[in-house]
């Protein structure tokens, strides 16, 4: 009897023990690479798994993982560790916020090839402009609309392009200067 | 591991089972899902798989005796009563305690542990197909190379509704 209560014990143990492993890993993940991976089962994999099953049926999965794979092996180490880095910032998102992510992610990649460059040049000069902003104004940036943030961001913008702060944006990029952005 | 999919009140069904506790319509109906259910199928036998390593030689109830059991079953009759002591109900809690500690182990053996969320442990054919195009690229990276498009886009992605409204007012829609 005292054996067969011990054998219950070990099986617990080991029960508990596989349903925390991963949990333990990715507490465990110090560097980026390591942890820059969804757990089987969660959101994250859930909606990777999504997209993968859109390129699935548009036929596009090989297709994707050969260019994805190619461009990899080109990246410079830096870049790819940037990668990792983002992978773990998504990863470490909660499930509502993963999901949001992924639902941009569907609408960006359904946008014009032109409207994409736009959006990643727009995305530039906002991180410049947002690098450049105290911790309580971008506290009040959070409390906003997004027009209004985007009215605030851009005359933010304008004022470092005249102080020469910000590259003046080339001719590929979206050309008009708001009028919000007028002193 | 399977049996970790199972909830607690399943496992300790199932571990009553091995060591032959329950009463017969119970232990039926735990063969019954042992058959049909590949997540139990899988459980039993990595549980028996566990108790020959464990030294245990007695074999799980034998399934000749099934019919005779189900007919039991199916007349009412009432085999012994499934009694549930203190000892194995504390038995989870310490489990779970001891369980803690056994957290170090997967610390330890995180760099070597083979991926499992590109379902390299039980690949759909999906799955197959990205380890089989990723090869070369480390465990680690292939989740970031198969979503490359995603994360060179996530600056866009991160403050997308701003973006949005940024080209609205630039558009002047």
């Amino acid at each position: 009897m005292r054996q067969t209560k011990m054998k219950r014990f070990l099986r617990n143990i080991l029960m508990i023990a596989a349903a925390t492993a991963p949990v333990a890993s990715a507490m465990a993940a110090n560097d980026p690479a390591a942890a820059a991976k969804p757990l089987r089962g969660s959101v994250a994999a859930q909606l990777m798994l999504k997209i993968r099953l859109q390129k699935i049926n548009s036929g596009t999965l090989t297709a994707s993982l050969n260019h994805n794979r190619v461009e990899w092996e080109n990246l410079l180490p830096e870049q790819r560790e940037q990668f990792r880095r983002e992978a773990v910032a998504f990863l470490e998102k909660n499930p509502q916020e993963q999901q949001r992510l992924v639902q941009y992610y569907g609408k960006f990649i359904a946008l014009s090839a032109d409207k994409r460059k736009a959006y990643v040049e727009r995305a530039k000069w906002l991180k410049v402009v947002i690098e450049g902003l105290s911790q309580q104004e971008r506290k009040d940036l959070e409390q906003m609309t997004p027009e209004q943030r985007a009215k605030v961001l851009l005359d933010r913008k304008a004022q470092l392009l005249r102080e020469g702060k910000l590259p003046a944006e080339g001719p590929t990029t979206q050309p008009a200067a708001p009028p919000t952005a007028q002193p | 591991m399977t049996y970790s999919k199972l909830g607690q009140a399943d496992f300790d069904d199932l571990s009553a089972f091995f060591d032959g506790e329950l009463p017969p319509q119970e232990a039926a109906a735990i063969e019954q899902r042992i058959d049909t259910d590949p997540i139990w199928r899988q459980a039993y036998e990595e549980l028996l798989a566990l108790d020959v390593a464990l030294g245990r030689q007695a074999a799980p109830p034998s399934r000749p005796d099934l019919a005779e059991r189900i007919i039991q079953a199916s007349r009412g009759m009432k085999g012994p009563s499934k009694v549930v002591p203190l000892v194995r109900r504390l038995i989870p809690a310490a489990a779970a305690a001891a369980a803690i500690i056994l957290l170090v182990v997967p610390f330890a053996l995180h760099r070597g542990r083979p991926d499992e969320s590109n379902g390299a442990a039980n690949p759909t054919p999906d799955a197959a197909l990205v380890n089989t195009m990723l090869k070369d690229v480390p465990q680690q990276d292939r989740f970031v190379v198969e979503n490359l498009e995603f994360f060179q886009n996530y600056d866009v992605l991160a403050n997308y509704e701003t973006i949005e409204a940024v080209d609205r007012l630039e558009e002047g829609t």
